[in-house]
């Protein structure tokens, strides 16, 4: 008898303790969820366009999804910061003497369009004088800290290779006749019959996976998102709209997420341009040998249209508070390049999930912006070119770029970072992705914010600065892979 | 990683089920031996707490994995006092209402 009541106790308590055994299985499955790399969108280990798994149609819109306030217009050339930038530095370094200008010089003597530009903000050219500043001191803090991101800057350099080709290896190549000819050159074939304008969307879209993108979205391309004033292949001019520009297929990558995470000296820029450089290439020569046109616009470098807002229009995101457009997949972690078409397409619908409201509350991005760039505003009230948005203070943010502890100015992409969007795709935060645009009362959106504010540790804005401001800070620290100490016989002082 | 891999993670999930099935099975005996009577829908509430708080351990390290110790750990200390507050009432409510 005591014997068989031992062996009930034994069973009992032995399988109370398994529940134990498997709590602590429950924490390694976790632990592993959380570690998984293949849980960083845009890299799974899927079939293609799997990477593109929220269901979009519950979600899409007739409703505008630019709020115009009054006319609105295309954007000039010098409105773009690196286009302005350009033009000044060229005229600052010039080799010529006498066609050299100086700050001290005043904006009178600036050459049109520049000159207009900053006779209306002046203030950024102020910004871009002491950007230049930086910019020297930038040269000589990177030999303190050379030793600790020599393995993030090769890797950032190898990236911008793809880029900034100087041996004739870019790709693809750069427009050297207008759009009528180039966007149309080597067509051999007649243009390939579509059964319909939904069938063409589906193969292009389904090509663009095949060739590395994680989002695709089509939109009608409307003519306001279209740079006026300069023209790749023709020159600084005034132009229309090509015709045959009718329609955008819009695609998306996310930066490397680990080194992402660890920006703004870790990451870089130039991991997703230059991936969307070869998926643009590729789709442009796909699209011309099945006998149409395509013109690949790829930031930061080739372009004629704004990316952001051609995206939104594709149904990819909504534009957050730090410029960028949000998607449900790879938050703010989403690099975006076009290729203008005219190729009958079905058109994808914006879509409405959220994102907007949240950036409402949020403003975890402007908080801990090290230029003080991105808007603390409660909503967008900023009109630009028409259509009333927040406004990042551009120059700001390309001051901070030329200030962080990189070897040159090669970005800062905290505001990527820290967006609480920017989640991989584990278990935990696709829930959240897929609770919280279907909650219409907003509580989620609250109870997420609430954690995301006081259990996440964020630096604060002014850490990510070098000495004496700040403490070279990274939101995340560098993937070990990136780490020059881990992988390098050097003293070390850093540590 | 344990659970990519083709042999062990297969392996891991069965144990888990195991794991959890025999928890079951000594919650029936002890409930027995204090002879508490346990009707379908206390089960119910007994198990739904009892993935809860697998659940939230499993969040807990998912952050802890992601490199978010911080989030991690406070994410579990904060849930956990809700789960010990959460445990007490409905003890009380399994021993006291028939
Ligand atoms: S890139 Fe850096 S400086 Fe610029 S807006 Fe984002 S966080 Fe601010
Ligand atoms: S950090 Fe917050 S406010 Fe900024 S873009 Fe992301 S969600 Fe919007």
């Amino acid at each position: 008898m005591k014997q068989k009541i031992s062996r009930r106790n034994f069973i009992k308590w032995g399988s109370l303790a398994s529940g134990s055994v498997a709590l602590a299985g429950s924490a390694v499955a976790g632990y592993e969820a959380g570690k998984d790399t293949s849980s960083n969108t845009g890299w799974e280990r899927e079939k293609y366009g799997d990477g593109q798994f929220f269901n979009r149609k519950p979600f899409e819109t007739d409703e505008a999804v630019h709020d115009i306030q009054g006319a609105t217009r295309r954007i000039n050339y010098e409105e773009n910061i690196f286009n302005r930038n350009r033009e000044l530095f060229k005229l600052i370094y010039n080799k010529e003497e006498e066609q050299r200008w100086a700050f001290s010089d005043g904006i009178e003597k600036l050459p049109e369009p520049i000159k207009s530009y900053y006779q209306a903000h002046p203030e950024a050219l102020s910004e871009y004088e002491l950007s230049l500043e930086r910019a020297k001191q930038q040269r000589v803090n990177w030999k303190d800290v050379k030793e600790k991101y020599i393995l993030a800057d090769a890797w950032s350099a190898a990236h911008a290779s793809a880029l900034y080709g100087k041996h004739g290896a870019r790709f693809p190549d750069e427009p050297t006749s207008p759009p009528e000819e180039w966007d149309f050159r080597g067509i051999k074939h007649q243009q390939l019959p579509f059964k319909t304008p939904k069938h063409a969307s589906e193969l292009i879209k389904k090509i663009a996976y095949s060739f590395g993108a994680t989002l695709v979205g089509i939109t009608k391309l409307n003519p306001d998102w279209v740079y006026q004033g300069k023209l790749r292949g023709v020159g600084k001019t005034k132009f229309e709209v090509p015709k045959h520009w009718k329609y955008a297929i819009v695609f998306a990558v996310p930066h490397e997420w680990d080194s992402m995470y660890a920006n703004p000296t870790y990451g870089s820029s130039y991991d997703a341009y230059s991936k969307l450089r070869w998926i643009s290439g590729k789709l442009d020569a796909f699209i011309r040998h099945i006998g149409y046109a395509a013109r690949p616009h790829i930031p930061p470098t080739s372009y004629e249209v704004i990316i952001p807002p051609l995206a939104v229009d594709a149904g990819l995101g909504e534009l957050g508070r730090n410029g960028i457009v949000i998607t449900p997949e790879l938050g703010a972690n989403t690099r975006i390049a076009a290729i203008t078409t005219n190729i009958e397409l079905e058109p994808d619908k914006p879509i409405k999930v959220g994102i907007r409201e949240f950036c409402n509350k949020c403003k975890i991005c402007a908080d801990t912006c090290p230029s003080g760039a991105i808007s603390f505003d409660d909503e967008p009230n900023q009109i630009i070119r028409g259509y009333k948005r927040w406004r990042i203070n551009q120059d700001k943010c390309l001051t901070v770029w030329n200030t962080v502890a990189t070897s040159h100015s090669r970005g800062c992409r905290v505001c990527l970072a820290v967006c609480p969007y920017s989640r991989k795709n584990n278990w935990i935060h696709t829930l959240a992705r897929e609770l919280d645009p279907r909650d219409p009362t907003g509580a989620v959106s609250t109870a997420m914010l609430a954690m995301q504010k006081s259990f996440f540790e964020y630096p604060d804005a002014h850490e990510f600065l070098p000495e004496p401001d700040g403490s070279n800070a990274t939101y995340h620290n560098g993937p070990e892979w990136l780490r020059s100490e881990e992988w390098c016989d050097f003293n070390n002082n850093w540590e | 990683m344990l659970l990519q891999s083709t042999i062990f993670g297969p392996l891991f999930w069965m144990l888990q089920g195991i794991l959890l099935f025999t928890f079951v099975i000594g919650l029936h005996y002890y409930f027995k031996d204090k002879n508490i009577e346990l009707t379908i829908p206390k089960w119910l509430l007994i198990i739904t707490y009892w993935l809860t708080i697998n659940l939230t351990i499993a969040a807990g390290f998912t952050l802890i994995g992601e490199d978010e110790s911080r989030a991690g750990i406070y994410f579990l200390g904060f849930f956990s006092v809700t789960l010990i507050i959460i445990g007490v009432v409905l003890r009380r409510f399994i021993l006291k209402v028939k």
